[in-house]
Protein backbone atom coordinates (compact mmCIF):
# COMPACT_ATOMS: atom_id res chain seq x y z
CA UNK A 1 0.00 0.00 0.00
CA UNK A 2 1.51 3.30 -1.10
CA UNK A 3 1.36 5.88 1.66
CA UNK A 4 1.14 8.93 -0.63
CA UNK A 5 -1.61 7.43 -2.76
CA UNK A 6 -3.51 6.33 0.33
CA UNK A 7 -3.32 9.86 1.78
CA UNK A 8 -4.82 11.29 -1.42
CA UNK A 9 -7.63 8.71 -1.33
CA UNK A 10 -8.33 9.51 2.35
CA UNK A 11 -8.75 13.22 1.52
CA UNK A 12 -10.94 12.47 -1.50
CA UNK A 13 -13.16 10.10 0.48
CA UNK A 14 -13.69 12.62 3.27
CA UNK A 15 -14.47 15.39 0.77
CA UNK A 16 -17.02 13.05 -0.88
CA UNK A 17 -18.43 12.17 2.53
CA UNK A 18 -19.11 15.81 3.45
CA UNK A 19 -20.12 17.18 0.04
CA UNK A 20 -21.78 14.38 -1.96
CA UNK A 21 -23.27 11.95 0.55
CA UNK A 22 -25.42 14.48 2.46
CA UNK A 23 -27.37 14.68 -0.84
CA UNK A 24 -27.53 10.86 -1.08
CA UNK A 25 -29.14 10.00 2.24
CA UNK A 26 -30.58 6.50 2.57
CA UNK A 27 -33.54 6.46 4.98
CA UNK A 28 -32.21 9.77 6.29
CA UNK A 29 -28.69 8.61 7.10
CA UNK A 30 -25.25 9.02 5.53
CA UNK A 31 -22.69 6.19 5.44
CA UNK A 32 -19.29 6.24 7.16
CA UNK A 33 -17.11 6.07 4.08
CA UNK A 34 -13.87 6.63 6.02
CA UNK A 35 -14.73 3.87 8.46
CA UNK A 36 -15.35 1.35 5.68
CA UNK A 37 -12.06 2.38 4.05
CA UNK A 38 -10.18 1.88 7.34
CA UNK A 39 -11.85 -1.53 7.79
CA UNK A 40 -10.76 -2.56 4.29
CA UNK A 41 -7.19 -1.37 4.97
CA UNK A 42 -7.19 -3.33 8.24
CA UNK A 43 -8.43 -6.42 6.40
CA UNK A 44 -5.73 -6.32 3.73
CA UNK A 45 -2.83 -4.70 5.61
CA UNK A 46 -3.27 -5.52 9.30
CA UNK A 47 -4.59 -3.84 12.44
CA UNK A 48 -1.96 -1.07 12.78
CA UNK A 49 -2.28 0.19 9.21
CA UNK A 50 -6.08 0.07 9.64
CA UNK A 51 -5.93 2.01 12.90
CA UNK A 52 -3.65 4.70 11.40
CA UNK A 53 -5.83 5.14 8.32
CA UNK A 54 -8.98 5.08 10.48
CA UNK A 55 -7.55 7.77 12.71
CA UNK A 56 -6.66 9.95 9.70
CA UNK A 57 -10.07 9.51 8.03
CA UNK A 58 -11.92 10.11 11.28
CA UNK A 59 -9.91 13.20 12.23
CA UNK A 60 -10.46 14.84 8.83
CA UNK A 61 -14.17 14.05 9.02
CA UNK A 62 -14.27 15.42 12.58
CA UNK A 63 -13.25 18.85 11.26
CA UNK A 64 -16.67 19.07 9.60
CA UNK A 65 -18.74 17.72 12.47
CA UNK A 66 -20.11 19.53 15.48
CA UNK A 67 -19.22 16.70 17.85
CA UNK A 68 -15.87 17.12 19.69
CA UNK A 69 -12.80 16.76 17.48
CA UNK A 70 -11.28 13.23 17.35
CA UNK A 71 -14.49 11.42 18.31
CA UNK A 72 -14.80 9.79 14.90
CA UNK A 73 -10.99 9.37 14.78
CA UNK A 74 -11.01 7.31 17.98
CA UNK A 75 -14.07 5.25 16.96
CA UNK A 76 -12.66 4.49 13.49
CA UNK A 77 -9.15 3.63 14.80
CA UNK A 78 -10.48 1.22 17.45
CA UNK A 79 -12.89 -0.46 15.02
CA UNK A 80 -10.29 -0.89 12.28
CA UNK A 81 -7.79 -2.29 14.79
CA UNK A 82 -10.36 -4.83 16.00
CA UNK A 83 -11.21 -5.85 12.42
CA UNK A 84 -7.49 -6.29 11.69
CA UNK A 85 -7.09 -8.60 14.69
CA UNK A 86 -10.18 -10.54 13.65
CA UNK A 87 -8.85 -10.94 10.11
CA UNK A 88 -5.59 -12.42 11.43
CA UNK A 89 -7.67 -15.24 12.95
CA UNK A 90 -9.46 -16.04 9.68
CA UNK A 91 -8.17 -19.15 7.93
CA UNK A 92 -9.74 -18.29 4.58
CA UNK A 93 -11.87 -15.44 3.31
CA UNK A 94 -15.51 -16.47 2.87
CA UNK A 95 -17.51 -15.10 -0.06
CA UNK A 96 -19.04 -11.72 0.61
CA UNK A 97 -16.51 -10.92 3.32
CA UNK A 98 -16.47 -7.23 2.32
CA UNK A 99 -20.24 -6.83 2.80
CA UNK A 100 -20.07 -8.69 6.11
CA UNK A 101 -17.14 -6.66 7.44
CA UNK A 102 -18.63 -3.41 6.13
CA UNK A 103 -21.89 -4.11 7.96
CA UNK A 104 -20.47 -5.51 11.21
CA UNK A 105 -17.62 -2.98 11.26
CA UNK A 106 -20.05 -0.15 10.46
CA UNK A 107 -22.25 -1.23 13.35
CA UNK A 108 -19.30 -1.54 15.75
CA UNK A 109 -17.86 1.80 14.63
CA UNK A 110 -21.23 3.54 14.99
CA UNK A 111 -21.75 2.07 18.46
CA UNK A 112 -18.22 3.15 19.46
CA UNK A 113 -18.99 6.66 18.18
CA UNK A 114 -22.18 7.08 20.21
CA UNK A 115 -20.57 5.47 23.28
CA UNK A 116 -17.65 7.96 23.14
CA UNK A 117 -20.11 10.79 22.40
CA UNK A 118 -22.19 9.90 25.44
CA UNK A 119 -19.05 9.87 27.61
CA UNK A 120 -17.99 13.24 26.17
CA UNK A 121 -21.39 14.68 27.10
CA UNK A 122 -22.81 15.18 23.58
CA UNK A 123 -26.64 15.41 23.60
CA UNK A 124 -28.75 12.79 21.90
CA UNK A 125 -26.09 10.06 21.82
CA UNK A 126 -27.42 7.47 24.22
CA UNK A 127 -30.91 7.29 22.74
CA UNK A 128 -33.00 4.77 20.82
CA UNK A 129 -32.87 7.12 17.84
CA UNK A 130 -29.06 7.00 17.81
CA UNK A 131 -29.14 3.18 17.76
CA UNK A 132 -31.56 3.26 14.84
CA UNK A 133 -29.28 5.66 12.95
CA UNK A 134 -26.24 3.44 13.62
CA UNK A 135 -28.09 0.34 12.34
CA UNK A 136 -29.26 2.08 9.13
CA UNK A 137 -25.83 3.56 8.56
CA UNK A 138 -24.27 0.07 8.95
CA UNK A 139 -26.56 -1.23 6.19
CA UNK A 140 -25.41 1.64 3.95
CA UNK A 141 -21.78 0.84 4.85
CA UNK A 142 -22.30 -2.83 3.92
CA UNK A 143 -23.70 -1.82 0.50
CA UNK A 144 -20.72 0.41 -0.23
CA UNK A 145 -18.11 -2.00 1.15
CA UNK A 146 -17.44 -4.06 -2.04
CA UNK A 147 -16.48 -0.90 -3.94
CA UNK A 148 -14.29 0.37 -1.09
CA UNK A 149 -12.55 -3.02 -0.67
CA UNK A 150 -11.88 -3.02 -4.41
CA UNK A 151 -10.38 0.48 -4.08
CA UNK A 152 -8.02 -0.67 -1.31
CA UNK A 153 -6.88 -3.62 -3.46
CA UNK A 154 -5.97 -1.14 -6.22
CA UNK A 155 -3.74 0.78 -3.80
CA UNK A 156 -1.14 -1.98 -3.79
CA UNK A 157 -0.49 -5.49 -2.60
CA UNK A 158 0.76 -6.35 0.90
CA UNK A 159 4.19 -7.38 -0.47
CA UNK A 160 4.93 -3.80 -1.41
CA UNK A 161 3.44 -2.48 1.76
CA UNK A 162 5.33 0.59 2.97
CA UNK A 163 3.30 0.91 6.15
CA UNK A 164 3.91 -2.72 7.03
CA UNK A 165 7.66 -2.36 6.34
CA UNK A 166 7.81 0.61 8.68
CA UNK A 167 6.03 -1.34 11.39
CA UNK A 168 8.29 -4.38 10.95
CA UNK A 169 11.57 -2.49 10.98
CA UNK B 1 15.12 -8.91 19.39
CA UNK B 2 13.61 -7.51 16.21
CA UNK B 3 10.28 -9.25 16.79
CA UNK B 4 10.16 -7.92 20.34
CA UNK B 5 10.65 -4.37 19.02
CA UNK B 6 8.01 -4.98 16.36
CA UNK B 7 5.43 -6.15 18.89
CA UNK B 8 6.17 -3.14 21.04
CA UNK B 9 5.80 -0.70 18.17
CA UNK B 10 2.49 -2.29 17.16
CA UNK B 11 1.11 -1.86 20.64
CA UNK B 12 2.34 1.72 20.76
CA UNK B 13 0.59 2.65 17.51
CA UNK B 14 -2.85 2.02 18.99
CA UNK B 15 -1.91 3.47 22.37
CA UNK B 16 -0.62 6.72 20.82
CA UNK B 17 -3.74 7.05 18.63
CA UNK B 18 -6.07 6.49 21.60
CA UNK B 19 -4.22 8.95 23.83
CA UNK B 20 -4.07 11.58 21.04
CA UNK B 21 -7.80 11.18 20.46
CA UNK B 22 -8.69 11.50 24.13
CA UNK B 23 -6.48 14.60 24.44
CA UNK B 24 -8.10 16.22 21.40
CA UNK B 25 -11.64 15.38 22.54
CA UNK B 26 -10.86 16.99 25.89
CA UNK B 27 -9.11 20.02 24.40
CA UNK B 28 -11.58 20.71 21.63
CA UNK B 29 -12.49 24.32 22.08
CA UNK B 30 -14.05 24.89 18.68
CA UNK B 31 -17.30 25.88 20.35
CA UNK B 32 -15.75 29.15 21.56
CA UNK B 33 -14.59 29.64 17.97
CA UNK B 34 -11.29 31.30 18.85
CA UNK B 35 -9.03 28.30 19.62
CA UNK B 36 -6.48 26.84 17.23
CA UNK B 37 -8.82 23.94 16.49
CA UNK B 38 -11.51 26.44 15.47
CA UNK B 39 -9.11 28.01 12.96
CA UNK B 40 -8.32 24.58 11.47
CA UNK B 41 -12.04 23.74 11.27
CA UNK B 42 -12.85 26.98 9.46
CA UNK B 43 -9.92 26.47 7.05
CA UNK B 44 -11.24 22.97 6.24
CA UNK B 45 -14.73 24.35 5.59
CA UNK B 46 -13.33 27.13 3.41
CA UNK B 47 -11.31 24.62 1.38
CA UNK B 48 -14.33 22.41 0.76
CA UNK B 49 -16.82 25.26 0.12
CA UNK B 50 -16.27 25.44 -3.69
CA UNK B 51 -16.77 21.65 -3.99
CA UNK B 52 -19.90 21.90 -1.84
CA UNK B 53 -21.38 24.58 -4.08
CA UNK B 54 -20.43 22.76 -7.27
CA UNK B 55 -21.99 19.49 -6.05
CA UNK B 56 -25.12 21.34 -4.97
CA UNK B 57 -25.40 23.03 -8.40
CA UNK B 58 -25.24 19.60 -10.09
CA UNK B 59 -27.30 17.53 -7.64
CA UNK B 60 -30.17 19.90 -6.80
CA UNK B 61 -31.62 20.12 -10.34
CA UNK B 62 -31.46 16.31 -10.63
CA UNK B 63 -33.32 15.97 -7.32
CA UNK B 64 -35.92 18.53 -8.47
CA UNK B 65 -36.41 16.61 -11.73
CA UNK B 66 -36.97 13.31 -9.90
CA UNK B 67 -39.40 15.02 -7.57
CA UNK B 68 -41.24 16.45 -10.57
CA UNK B 69 -41.51 13.00 -12.19
CA UNK B 70 -42.60 11.13 -9.07
CA UNK B 71 -44.93 13.75 -7.63
CA UNK B 72 -46.41 15.19 -10.86
CA UNK B 73 -49.90 13.84 -10.17
CA UNK B 74 -50.26 15.27 -6.72
CA UNK B 75 -48.94 18.67 -7.83
CA UNK B 76 -52.17 19.50 -9.66
CA UNK B 77 -54.32 18.93 -6.60
CA UNK B 78 -51.83 20.79 -4.46
CA UNK B 79 -51.92 23.72 -6.88
CA UNK B 80 -55.71 23.98 -6.60
CA UNK B 81 -55.58 23.80 -2.82
CA UNK B 82 -52.88 26.47 -2.69
CA UNK B 83 -54.87 28.81 -4.93
CA UNK B 84 -57.85 28.51 -2.57
CA UNK B 85 -55.65 29.16 0.42
CA UNK B 86 -54.00 32.12 -1.29
CA UNK B 87 -57.32 33.94 -1.60
CA UNK B 88 -58.04 33.51 2.11
CA UNK B 89 -54.52 34.52 3.10
CA UNK B 90 -54.46 37.69 1.02
CA UNK B 91 -57.24 39.16 3.11
CA UNK B 92 -55.51 38.11 6.31
CA UNK B 93 -52.24 39.59 5.13
CA UNK B 94 -53.82 42.98 4.44
CA UNK B 95 -55.02 43.11 8.04
CA UNK B 96 -51.65 41.85 9.29
CA UNK B 97 -49.79 44.57 7.35
CA UNK B 98 -51.89 47.25 8.97
CA UNK B 99 -51.23 45.77 12.40
CA UNK B 100 -47.49 45.55 11.69
CA UNK B 101 -47.34 49.16 10.55
CA UNK B 102 -49.13 50.27 13.68
CA UNK B 103 -46.87 48.11 15.79
CA UNK B 104 -43.75 49.65 14.21
CA UNK B 105 -45.09 53.15 14.83
CA UNK B 106 -45.77 52.37 18.47
CA UNK B 107 -42.33 50.82 18.91
CA UNK B 108 -40.70 53.90 17.39
CA UNK B 109 -42.67 56.10 19.77
CA UNK B 110 -41.52 53.96 22.70
CA UNK B 111 -37.92 53.84 21.36
CA UNK B 112 -37.91 50.02 21.14
CA UNK B 113 -35.89 48.12 18.48
CA UNK B 114 -37.78 47.29 15.29
CA UNK B 115 -37.05 44.02 13.52
CA UNK B 116 -37.64 45.50 10.07
CA UNK B 117 -34.66 47.79 10.64
CA UNK B 118 -32.26 44.86 11.04
CA UNK B 119 -30.28 44.15 7.88
CA UNK B 120 -30.62 40.69 6.33
CA UNK B 121 -28.34 38.66 4.08
CA UNK B 122 -30.03 36.21 1.74
CA UNK B 123 -28.11 32.96 1.25
CA UNK B 124 -28.60 29.73 -0.69
CA UNK B 125 -28.67 26.43 1.14
CA UNK B 126 -25.91 24.30 -0.41
CA UNK B 127 -25.77 21.23 1.81
CA UNK B 128 -27.34 19.35 4.67
CA UNK B 129 -25.63 17.91 7.73
CA UNK B 130 -22.36 16.07 7.00
CA UNK B 131 -23.00 13.52 9.76
CA UNK B 132 -25.82 11.50 11.27
CA UNK B 133 -25.89 13.15 14.67
CA UNK B 134 -26.43 16.77 13.87
CA UNK B 135 -29.21 18.78 12.27
CA UNK B 136 -27.49 21.55 10.34
CA UNK B 137 -27.42 23.18 6.92
CA UNK B 138 -24.57 24.87 5.08
CA UNK B 139 -25.21 28.18 3.32
CA UNK B 140 -23.16 29.97 0.66
CA UNK B 141 -22.56 33.29 2.46
CA UNK B 142 -20.26 33.80 5.41
CA UNK B 143 -17.74 36.14 6.99
CA UNK B 144 -17.41 38.22 3.81
CA UNK B 145 -21.04 39.31 4.32
CA UNK B 146 -20.57 40.07 8.03
CA UNK B 147 -22.20 36.82 9.11
CA UNK B 148 -20.90 35.66 12.47
CA UNK B 149 -21.79 32.89 14.97
CA UNK B 150 -25.11 33.08 16.86
CA UNK B 151 -26.93 35.27 14.32
CA UNK B 152 -30.58 34.23 13.80
CA UNK B 153 -31.48 32.56 10.50
CA UNK B 154 -34.97 32.83 9.00
CA UNK B 155 -36.71 30.86 6.28
CA UNK B 156 -39.84 31.77 4.33
CA UNK B 157 -42.07 30.31 7.06
CA UNK B 158 -40.30 31.34 10.22
CA UNK B 159 -37.20 30.87 12.36
CA UNK B 160 -34.79 28.21 11.06
CA UNK B 161 -32.00 28.34 13.65
CA UNK B 162 -28.80 30.20 14.36
CA UNK B 163 -25.36 30.47 12.78
CA UNK B 164 -22.95 28.02 14.35
CA UNK B 165 -19.76 28.95 12.54
CA UNK B 166 -18.92 31.20 9.63
CA UNK B 167 -15.97 31.28 7.26
CA UNK B 168 -15.15 33.10 4.01
CA UNK B 169 -17.75 31.89 1.51
CA UNK B 170 -20.07 29.97 3.79
CA UNK B 171 -21.59 29.32 7.17
CA UNK B 172 -23.09 26.43 9.08
CA UNK B 173 -26.54 26.86 10.62
CA UNK B 174 -27.77 24.85 13.60
CA UNK B 175 -31.43 23.99 13.00
CA UNK B 176 -34.06 24.37 15.73
CA UNK B 177 -34.56 20.58 15.84
CA UNK B 178 -30.92 19.81 16.79
CA UNK B 179 -30.70 18.55 20.40
CA UNK B 180 -28.08 21.25 21.06
CA UNK B 181 -30.50 23.99 20.00
CA UNK B 182 -32.35 26.00 22.68
CA UNK B 183 -34.50 29.03 21.91
CA UNK B 184 -36.20 31.30 24.44
CA UNK B 185 -39.87 31.38 23.42
CA UNK B 186 -43.17 32.87 24.46
CA UNK B 187 -46.46 30.96 24.28
CA UNK B 188 -49.23 33.34 25.22
CA UNK B 189 -48.21 34.92 28.54
CA UNK B 190 -45.75 32.11 29.42
CA UNK B 191 -42.11 31.95 28.48
CA UNK B 192 -39.87 28.92 28.29
CA UNK B 193 -37.06 27.29 26.32
CA UNK B 194 -37.83 25.37 23.13
CA UNK B 195 -35.30 22.56 22.79
CA UNK B 196 -34.62 20.14 19.96
CA UNK B 197 -35.08 16.43 20.61
CA UNK B 198 -32.84 13.89 18.85
CA UNK B 199 -34.72 12.22 16.01
CA UNK B 200 -37.93 14.23 16.47
CA UNK B 201 -39.40 16.90 14.20
CA UNK B 202 -40.98 18.62 17.19
CA UNK B 203 -39.48 20.96 19.79
CA UNK B 204 -40.06 20.48 23.51
CA UNK B 205 -40.93 23.27 25.94
CA UNK B 206 -41.24 22.67 29.68
CA UNK B 207 -43.68 25.05 31.39
CA UNK B 208 -45.18 25.39 34.88
CA UNK B 209 -48.00 23.06 35.90
CA UNK B 210 -50.53 25.90 35.85
CA UNK B 211 -49.54 27.14 32.36
CA UNK B 212 -52.47 27.90 30.09
CA UNK B 213 -51.64 26.46 26.68
CA UNK B 214 -53.92 25.21 23.91
CA UNK B 215 -53.16 23.21 20.80
CA UNK B 216 -52.60 25.59 17.89
CA UNK B 217 -51.18 28.42 20.03
CA UNK B 218 -48.47 30.35 18.18
CA UNK B 219 -44.92 30.19 19.55
CA UNK B 220 -42.60 33.17 19.08
CA UNK B 221 -39.13 34.07 20.32
CA UNK B 222 -39.21 35.80 23.69
CA UNK B 223 -36.12 37.98 23.16
CA UNK B 224 -35.38 38.00 26.86
CA UNK B 225 -32.00 39.31 28.04
CA UNK B 226 -28.98 37.41 26.63
CA UNK B 227 -31.21 35.59 24.18
CA UNK B 228 -29.69 34.66 20.81
CA UNK B 229 -32.82 35.92 19.07
CA UNK B 230 -34.66 39.20 18.90
CA UNK B 231 -38.21 39.24 20.15
CA UNK B 232 -41.19 38.20 18.07
CA UNK B 233 -39.78 35.79 15.44
CA UNK B 234 -42.25 33.06 14.52
CA UNK B 235 -41.08 29.64 15.68
CA UNK B 236 -44.03 27.29 15.28
CA UNK B 237 -47.32 26.21 16.81
CA UNK B 238 -48.28 24.01 19.73
CA UNK B 239 -49.33 20.51 18.64
CA UNK B 240 -49.30 18.60 21.92
CA UNK B 241 -49.82 19.55 25.57
CA UNK B 242 -49.07 17.01 28.25
CA UNK B 243 -49.59 17.58 31.98
CA UNK B 244 -46.91 15.83 34.02
CA UNK B 245 -48.19 13.74 36.93
CA UNK B 246 -48.17 15.20 40.47
CA UNK B 247 -48.13 18.78 39.20
CA UNK B 248 -44.53 18.57 38.02
CA UNK B 249 -45.13 20.80 35.04
CA UNK B 250 -46.50 20.91 31.52
CA UNK B 251 -44.62 19.51 28.53
CA UNK B 252 -45.52 21.25 25.30
CA UNK B 253 -44.54 19.96 21.84
CA UNK B 254 -44.09 22.59 19.17
CA UNK B 255 -44.12 21.99 15.43
CA UNK B 256 -41.76 24.47 13.74
CA UNK B 257 -43.26 26.45 10.85
CA UNK B 258 -40.07 25.94 8.84
CA UNK B 259 -39.88 22.93 6.53
CA UNK B 260 -36.21 22.14 7.06
CA UNK B 261 -35.98 19.55 4.26
CA UNK B 262 -37.35 21.96 1.67
CA UNK B 263 -35.25 25.03 2.45
CA UNK B 264 -33.57 26.53 -0.60
CA UNK B 265 -32.94 30.09 0.53
CA UNK B 266 -32.65 31.57 4.01
CA UNK B 267 -32.02 35.02 5.43
CA UNK B 268 -29.46 35.71 8.11
CA UNK B 269 -30.41 38.57 10.43
CA UNK B 270 -27.33 40.69 11.06
CA UNK B 271 -28.13 40.75 14.74
CA UNK B 272 -25.58 40.03 17.44
CA UNK B 273 -27.01 38.59 20.67
CA UNK B 274 -26.71 41.08 23.50
CA UNK B 275 -25.70 43.90 21.13
CA UNK B 276 -28.54 44.13 18.64
CA UNK B 277 -28.33 44.97 14.94
CA UNK B 278 -24.94 45.15 13.21
CA UNK B 279 -24.16 48.75 12.27
CA UNK B 280 -23.74 49.57 8.59
CA UNK B 281 -20.10 49.95 7.60
CA UNK B 282 -18.86 51.92 4.62
CA UNK B 283 -17.28 48.86 3.00
CA UNK B 284 -20.51 46.95 2.66
CA UNK B 285 -22.89 48.94 0.59
CA UNK B 286 -24.57 46.08 -1.21
CA UNK B 287 -24.81 43.44 1.50
CA UNK B 288 -28.27 44.33 2.63
CA UNK B 289 -31.36 42.91 1.10
CA UNK B 290 -34.71 44.55 1.31
CA UNK B 291 -36.83 41.48 0.64
CA UNK B 292 -39.89 41.77 2.80
CA UNK B 293 -39.97 38.52 4.76
CA UNK B 294 -42.89 37.57 6.96
CA UNK B 295 -41.34 35.94 10.02
CA UNK B 296 -42.10 38.80 12.30
CA UNK B 297 -45.08 38.05 14.50
CA UNK B 298 -47.98 37.57 12.17
CA UNK B 299 -51.38 36.70 13.52
CA UNK B 300 -51.71 32.93 13.65
CA UNK B 301 -54.51 31.04 11.92
CA UNK B 302 -56.65 30.90 15.01
CA UNK B 303 -56.37 34.57 15.91
CA UNK B 304 -59.00 36.99 14.81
Amino acid sequence: MRVGRTAVVVVLLVVMQVTVFPHLRFFGVVPDLGLVFAIAVAYYHGPEAGALVGFACGLLYDLFLETPLAMAALAYALTAYAVGLLQAGLLRAPRGISVLLGGVGGLAGGLAFIAIGGLAGVSGMWTAHALEVVALSAVYDALLAPAVFWLVRQLGSPERDQAQRWLQR
Amino acid sequence: MASYRRANRRRYVLLVLVLTSITLITLDSRRDDTGALGVVGRAAHRAVSPVDQAVSAVVDPIGDWFEGVTEGGSLKNENERLRRELGELEDEQRRARTALRQNAEFRRLLDLPILDDVRRVTARVVNGAPGNFEWTITIDKGQEREISPDMPVLGPDGLVGRVLEAWEGGAKVLLLVDPESAVGVRIGPQSGIAEGVAGSDLLRVELDADAVVAIGDPVVTSGLENSSFPEGLSVGRVVEVEQQPAGLGTTVRVEPYSQFDALEFVQVLLWVPGQGPVAVTTTTTSTTTTLPLPPTTLPAEDEE
